[in-house]
């Protein structure tokens, strides 16, 4: 068992390996047990760039372009991101797509599920990627 | 309760049964029935004092000497003490990587000596007093534990794992009812914890850095960093607006 705690919008604001029976809900947050593992949970909505979950991506402005893939344990043919506020629908592969992010222009890729109802985006359900600067 | 429960007879005095089953009640019960009290004995069963497993080249176990404080302890019922520093001999540890286990063996001096098993299972005359782990080649140095010795104790509370992101408010509460002594923030990437895990001591924005961490005799919370790139973790080796947090606690009295 692990627990889902939603906020005020009904998003998924975070999950844990705990019951959170000490967890101080804030004013519309909500709380509830799920039956699966923290792991199995966590797999449910994926964010990595060349095999890096849960931390910072950074390029240089001009160099490759930065490969994004996205993974769901649900079985879904699609789904949908959110990059910077634009929705992008990325066709799924046994569960897997991809996305491609230029690296053009200095600046940073904020990519979460669209669909945060569904989705968390905490844990490894959201990737940052910095262009930066050659030199930086 | 009184102690002790027997007195001293007079030159000549008949001894009697109740001097007898007093002075026995005094030496095993401390002066109690068998009924509400266990025997000296069974209740120093475990008692170890001064007992510190170190690493001794190569590949061995001691333990060392102190004289103000020698490594004392019962032995199946026998009160036995270090007289000087006590090593495992050459060549006890040899097969496959394993966990082994180290054992006090009571000598006659009435002192002890060391052995190891790849079993836990304690024969007579041992006891079993902590472990170290053997990769085939070598003894892990860290990995040598002692039972009996003083570590870092569990956390008083464990948020356990839940996920984070930037921006963000998570409080909990410890209930310690106190201020804690030790509070530690974990970050790690991996929900399975596989991956390196960072101490948390400060969230981006980069030029205007913070610590996330606050607490008060009831609550412990962390307010992440408003910035896409550092906004859970700004450290050395790694960045991260993303991630799973874990807090742990300690008292002091």
């Amino acid at each position: 068992m692990i627990t889902v705690i939603r906020d005020s919008k009904n998003n998924i604001k975070t999950f844990s390996e705990s019951t959170l029976d000490d967890y101080n809900l804030v004013l519309g947050e909500t709380k509830e047990i799920v039956d699966s593992s923290f792991v199995e949970y966590s797999r449910r909505f994926m964010l990595q760039a060349a095999g890096v979950f849960g931390q910072t991506v950074h390029a240089f402005v001009g160099g490759d372009d930065v490969i994004v893939g996205v993974s769901t344990s649900l079985g879904m043919d699609a789904v949908d991101l959110n990059i910077n506020g634009t929705i992008e629908r990325v066709p799924l592969v046994a569960g897997m797509g991809e996305i491609v992010l230029s690296t053009a222009n200095p600046g940073i890729f904020i990519i979460t599920p669209a669909d945060r109802t569904m989705f968390c985006a905490a844990g490894n359900g959201i990737l940052s990627v910095e262009v930066v600067p050659n030199g930086k | 309760m009184a102690y002790p429960t027997s007195s001293n007879v007079a030159a000549g005095q008949p001894t009697l049964a109740a001097h007898y089953n007093t002075l026995r009640a005094d030496s095993v019960y401390l002066g109690n029935t068998s009924a509400d009290s266990n025997t000296l004995s069974s209740f120093l069963t475990n008692y170890v004092s001064g007992l510190k497993l170190q690493p001794l080249a190569t590949n061995r176990v001691k333990v060392p000497y102190v004289a103000a404080s020698p490594a004392r302890m019962m032995i199946d019922g026998y009160l036995v003490s270090a007289s000087a520093e006590v090593q495992l001999s050459a060549g006890s540890f040899s097969g496959a990587a394993a966990t082994w286990y180290i054992f006090s063996v009571r000598a006659t001096n009435p002192t002890f000596t060391l052995s190891v098993s790849t079993s836990s299972a304690t024969l007579p005359g041992t006891k079993l007093i902590g472990q170290c782990y053997w990769d085939g080649t070598n003894i892990l140095d860290g990995s040598i534990v002692c039972y009996f010795q003083n570590y870092l104790p569990p956390p008083d509370y464990d948020s356990g794992w839940f996920a984070v992101t930037i921006n963000t408010l998570y409080s909990f509460n410890h209930n310690l009812n106190s201020l804690p002594g030790n509070v530690v923030l974990l970050h790690n990437t991996s929900s399975t914890g596989a991956a390196v895990s960072s101490v948390v001591s400060l969230v981006g924005p980069q030029a205007t850095c913070r610590n996330p961490l606050y607490y008060s005799e009831l609550t412990v919370s962390v307010n992440t960093g408003n910035d896409a790139a550092n906004g859970t973790l700004l450290g050395r080796p790694s960045n991260s607006a993303a991630g799973y947090y874990r807090i742990m606690v300690w008292r002091t009295l």
